[in-house]
């Protein structure tokens, strides 16, 4: 029978690990994903064959492509949504629930829409 | 030509007066050996004996003469003026505690906060639930491998001087936070090899003014001057925790934390 | 004797009153940056999905000055962030796994090492089969 108090009355192990596991994937690929696509390719270092429709079209239809966007995308949101949400509690806003659905809730559509994304193609 | 004096501001709060706290300016001789402890002798000594502080062992062992000097949390009688030549050196009492008066602040929250950690060897008859002994224990006796001793001997070395939590903003914002030093002292025994008291100290070592109150700030490992790395400790207990939080999802309902 | 404690308040803006702290903001900053960044590409992968058409606007849309600078900036914050991460990740180790000690400065090597990877790989693959 328990006397004790209940250990586990909040859910932050998952919000963590997803943030754990966000700041590892987001601290791998981010940068070359950035280099590539917001810069080199933007101002013409690469060519544009490098994004053409067809090539990526294809990479995203791939199983594997597809799973590996996903990861990338989603747990990276996952991440920045933590420490976001987290991080209105250091600026003194006391982020409540509405706070806490906004921001996951937004890491959550960008799984939404990814996810049906790539299931669609 | 060597510098004769140095001067210190001191921060003042006397509860008497109740007004708010301001610094006053002392003068005090200097010498290359002087630490900021042997600084505040002086001024109490010769200048002000109602000046306020705490220390005791001048080593840096009983955790006793935490400050904030210069803007940084130090151990007072570890903080030598040669190295803050040529002044003015500013003595501060700990961040995010209550001021008693001058330099002494209440720590009566923290001590609170040790206790709740059950910072003691669990045995594992006495655990709850109980469990399994080890084969070789007899009453007293335990055996521990210099390996096993690793795992946790770090996490010893805390003398509860409270630096870590001037540092820490998260428990100036939250005063309920458990902190670093009382969590890594929970760790401490929870990586003990002959302790069994790990599911007693999770609630409250895993609820949120525990350890998922902290965001990896990091600075007080930085201050402390035991090189515990209490930071360390917290997020490997997030880790444990996490596990535990999902191996508590596959229990059915009554039976977490149940006394056998 | 009766005692009156003072309560002192945290400063207001604390996250910038000391460079340790600043540094802690812009880490928790990096964040927000990366995370808009990340939902572009949400809204170049939905774009992929609506055709050629859409994707090549999505493209178009990257090589706008502004997107451009914040493509800079997310750049700089990204491996602010990964530099932070590598170094904390270590810490979230017990002192010794399989029998050994953990060697922390080795393992932040090993992950710059793995970043270098990464980004060779990714830069290959970007790459592979496009005749300039």
């Amino acid at each position: 029978m328990s006397t004790e108090k209940k250990v586990w009355t909040h859910n932050e192990p998952l919000f963590w690990s997803l943030f754990g596991a966000g700041g590892v994937v987001t601290g791998f690929f981010t940068p070359i994903l950035v280099l590539i696509v917001g810069l080199a390719v933007p101002l013409g270092l690469l060519s544009d064959k490098t994004m053409a429709y067809d090539r990526i079209l294809a990479f995203a239809q791939n199983p594997f492509g597809g799973l590996i966007l996903f990861f990338i995308l989603t747990l990276s949101l996952w991440h920045c949504a933590h420490r976001i949400f987290h991080g209105m509690h250091d600026l003194g806003f006391h982020p409540g629930a509405w706070t806490r659905i906004f921001t996951y809730g937004l890491a959550l559509i960008g799984t939404a829409f990814v996810g049906v994304s790539l299931v669609v193609l | 030509m060597s510098q004769k004096t140095i001067i210190l501001n001191i921060q003042r709060y006397s509860p008497e007066k109740g007004t708010p706290p301001s610094k006053e300016r002392f003068e005090v001789p200097y010498s290359d050996d002087m630490s900021v402890l042997d600084a505040l002798h002086y001024v109490k000594d010769e200048l002000d004996p109602s000046l306020a502080y705490r220390w005791s062992c001048r080593m840096a062992v009983c955790g006793s003469c935490g400050v904030v000097i210069n803007g940084k949390p130090n151990l007072s009688c570890q903080t030598f003026l040669r190295d803050l030549l040529p002044g003015p050196v500013s003595v501060a009492p700990l961040q995010n505690f209550p001021i008693e008066k001058d330099l002494v602040i209440d720590q009566e929250g923290f001590l609170e906060k040790l206790e709740a950690m059950k910072p003691y060897i669990i045995d594992a008859m006495e655990a709850k639930p109980a469990a399994k002994p080890p084969e070789t224990i007899q009453v007293g006796e335990y055996k521990q491998m210099p390996a096993q001793l690793e795992m946790f001997k770090q996490y010893t070395m805390c003398i509860n001087c409270l630096l870590c939590y001037s540092a820490c903003p998260q428990f100036g914002l939250n005063p309920q936070f458990a902190g670093p030093a009382a969590l890594a002292l929970g760790h401490r025994y929870n990586e003990d090899n002959r302790d069994f008291g790990r599911t007693e100290r999770e609630v409250e070592m895993q609820k949120k003014d525990g350890v998922w109150s902290c965001t990896f700030v990091g600075q007080c490992s930085v201050v402390c001057p035991k090189s515990v790395d209490p930071a360390a400790a917290i997020q490997q207990e997030k880790a444990a925790g996490s596990m535990s939080w999902a191996a508590s999802l596959f229990m059915p309902k009554g039976e977490v934390n149940s006394e056998s | 004797m009766s005692r009156n404690p003072y309560q002192p308040k945290m400063a207001r803006r604390w996250y910038l009153s000391t460079p340790a702290f600043r540094a802690y903001t812009v880490r928790e900053a990096s964040s927000l940056f990366i995370g808009l960044w990340y939902l572009n590409l949400v809204c170049g992968v939905t774009s992929l999905v609506k055709g050629a058409a859409s994707w090549d606007s999505w493209l178009a849309l990257q090589t706008h000055p502004l997107m451009m600078l914040f493509s800079v900036v997310t750049l700089l914050l990204a491996l602010y962030h990964s530099t932070t991460w590598f170094s904390m990740t270590p810490r979230v180790m017990p002192p010794r796994i399989a029998g050994m000690n953990v060697n922390q400065p080795l393992m932040v090597a090993a992950h710059w090492l793995g970043l270098a990877a990464v980004s060779i790989i990714v830069f290959v693959a970007t790459l592979w089969g496009v005749s300039s």
